[in-house]
């Protein structure tokens, strides 16, 4: 019983921190928004938005900004760490691992739950969408963005210290998310009733999908943190 | 109708041919690279556990 | 570290002059053996199929190749979580050369499975589930064999192989699942990657030694991988060895004027 909440007690910590660190330094809202924001709008430039491609597109369109602005969300959360000797420091702080890791993740998914507030805003606008079956979507932003954080924590550390991390996180990151963007945008989808079918095995999907990598993520911290 | 039973020859030789070159060509380098590696390890350290 | 009295021990059993061993030989002819019957049955002695006409003969290939490389990705698995329970050199180089090898014979199945597409459909791509599902996959350990190749501590190198060989293992079943799922709303089911019920006797023959075969090899080129890995971990290791005396020798003059 101390154990467990030991270990949500340090997840708490952390993510607190992650979280106090982003909002003095502002990356996130000062550079990570605006890069997505700007993604929509080459996406304009590239599909002509008078044919309706766009709209027609947009949950994809939606979903691959996200990843690709998660992975620069990954990059400067755990590059920080990095950076100072703080993973070095947090190792020996007596921390459990596992709690690091849940400390991460929650922190990682507010912060791009936030990220994909401001995209849906953003998409509202510039791709005109209509939102329909919002119980569904909000399941799926949750699943999906649990997921996303929940694989993304491990291999952000993991990277974080090669050298070549700029290059190495996308690699190892996106093909491990492609079943997210699968199902995130065919839930999505689904939801903007563009498909007729069930939306819900989606979201179990990206369920098991954040379930199973919170699970490996809390044991292979530990390794992650003493050898890596 | 000779056009497509002549794709369909090349491309069955094909997958065969690329199955068998690129498996023989890496079964090759790592024999090739045991043999270069030998030459350098002293004989007491060639064994594999 | 190398003296005369490790000399002489060494010269009682002959030391392999590569990576090749009695068993591997043995092993190797096996495999030969069912490879030439491969190509017999599969090229030249089983008929066309019903459906498939003959580009059941790029299936004999498709699914040998496939089932090696899962067989490799496995191994990796198993061989990953045993580094992370028992953290010896074994596991990190079983790991490590089945991944290469898996990567090796899913770049192949993808190929093939292009050239078969050619012929069904016209065109090399088409989102079939199964092809799809590699290309995910293909990708995922390439980024193992990425960061494999980055050079480091050779313990700090497996742990973090290890982490990427049971995260990427897990993934497989999921995309899977995905990829069905979505190209479930397009198209009915293909025959790629599935060994058909109906085959005749030689077909299936064909089929059966094709798998054995490329299994075989699968085993033979690991092992082979295996020990050349083991090697140049060894040839590491002395290029350290020596430079660290070279250092030595270098630095005790001056460590002498200094004190």
């Amino acid at each position: 019983m101390t154990q467990t909440r030991g270990v949500f007690g340090d997840a708490l910590l952390i993510a607190r921190k992650d979280l106090l660190l982003e909002r003095r330094a502002k990356i996130g809202l000062g550079q990570v928004i605006p890069f997505a924001i700007l993604v929509l709008l080459l996406f304009a430039f590239a599909l002509d938005p008078d044919r309706g491609v766009l709209k027609q597109a947009t949950p994809g369109l939606f979903w691959v900004t996200v990843l690709f602005s998660s992975v620069l969300t990954l990059q400067r959360s755990f590059g920080l760490e990095a950076e100072d000797g703080i993973l070095e420091a947090l190792r020996l702080s007596g921390l459990s691992p596992a709690g690091i890791y849940l400390g991460k993740v929650t922190a990682l998914t507010i912060e791009l739950l936030l990220l994909e507030a401001v995209l849906v805003l953003g998409v509202a606008v510039l791709y005109d969408t209509e939102f329909l079956g919002i119980p569904l979507l909000l399941a799926i932003a949750v699943t999906a963005t649990l997921g996303i954080s929940a694989a993304g924590a491990v291999y952000g550390a993991l990277a974080a210290r090669l050298r070549s991390r700029e290059t190495l996180l996308p690699l190892l990151l996106l093909p491990l998310l492609a079943p997210v963007l699968i199902a995130a945008t065919r839930g999505c989808e689904v939801s903007l009733q563009r498909e007729a079918m069930s939306g819900w095995p989606w979201a179990a999907l990206l369920g098991i999908f954040a379930l199973v990598y919170l699970t490996l993520g809390s044991f292979l911290f530990r390794p992650l943190l003493e050898d890596a | 109708m000779s056009g497509a039973s002549m794709t369909e020859t090349l491309c069955i030789i094909g997958a065969w041919l690329v199955t068998f070159g690129a498996v023989g060509a890496y079964a090759a380098s790592v024999i090739l690279r045991g043999r270069r590696l030998s030459k350098i390890v002293p004989p007491e350290q060639r064994r594999w556990m | 570290m190398t003296t005369t009295k490790t000399e002489s021990l060494s010269t009682v059993p002959a030391a392999p002059t590569g990576t090749g061993s009695r068993g591997t030989r043995v092993l190797g002819a096996v495999a030969l053996l069912f490879l030439v019957i491969a190509v017999a049955y599969g090229l030249l002695i089983s008929p066309p199929d019903a459906q498939l006409g003959n580009t059941i003969r790029i299936i004999y290939m498709h699914v040998p190749t496939v089932m090696a490389a899962y067989l490799a990705f496995l191994i990796t698995a198993v061989s990953s979580g045993m580094y992370l329970w028992k953290r010896t050199e074994f596991w990190d180089l079983l790991g490590s050369s089945a991944a290469e090898i898996g990567v090796l014979f899913f770049a192949v199945t993808i190929v093939d499975g292009a050239l078969w597409g050619k012929v069904t459909w016209g065109v090399f791509w088409r989102w079939e589930p199964r092809l799809t599902t590699s290309a995910v996959l293909l990708i995922m350990y390439i980024g193992y064999l990425a960061v494999r190749a980055i050079p480091a501590d050779p313990k700090t190198r497996a742990t973090r192989c290890a982490i990427i060989g049971l995260v990427a293992v897990v993934n497989i079943p999921i995309v899977h699942k995905a990829v069905d799922w979505w190209r479930g709303l397009h198209q009915g089911k293909t025959v790629l990657g599935t060994i058909d019920p109906e085959m005749g006797g030689t077909q299936l023959f064909a089929m059966y030694s094709a798998l054995v075969a490329g299994i075989l090899v699968c085993v033979w080129l690991l092992i082979h991988r295996f020990r050349a890995g083991f090697l140049a971990e060894r040839a590491s290791d002395l290029g350290l060895d020596q430079a660290l005396e070279e250092r030595r020798l270098e630095s005790s003059p001056a460590q002498g004027a200094d004190s």
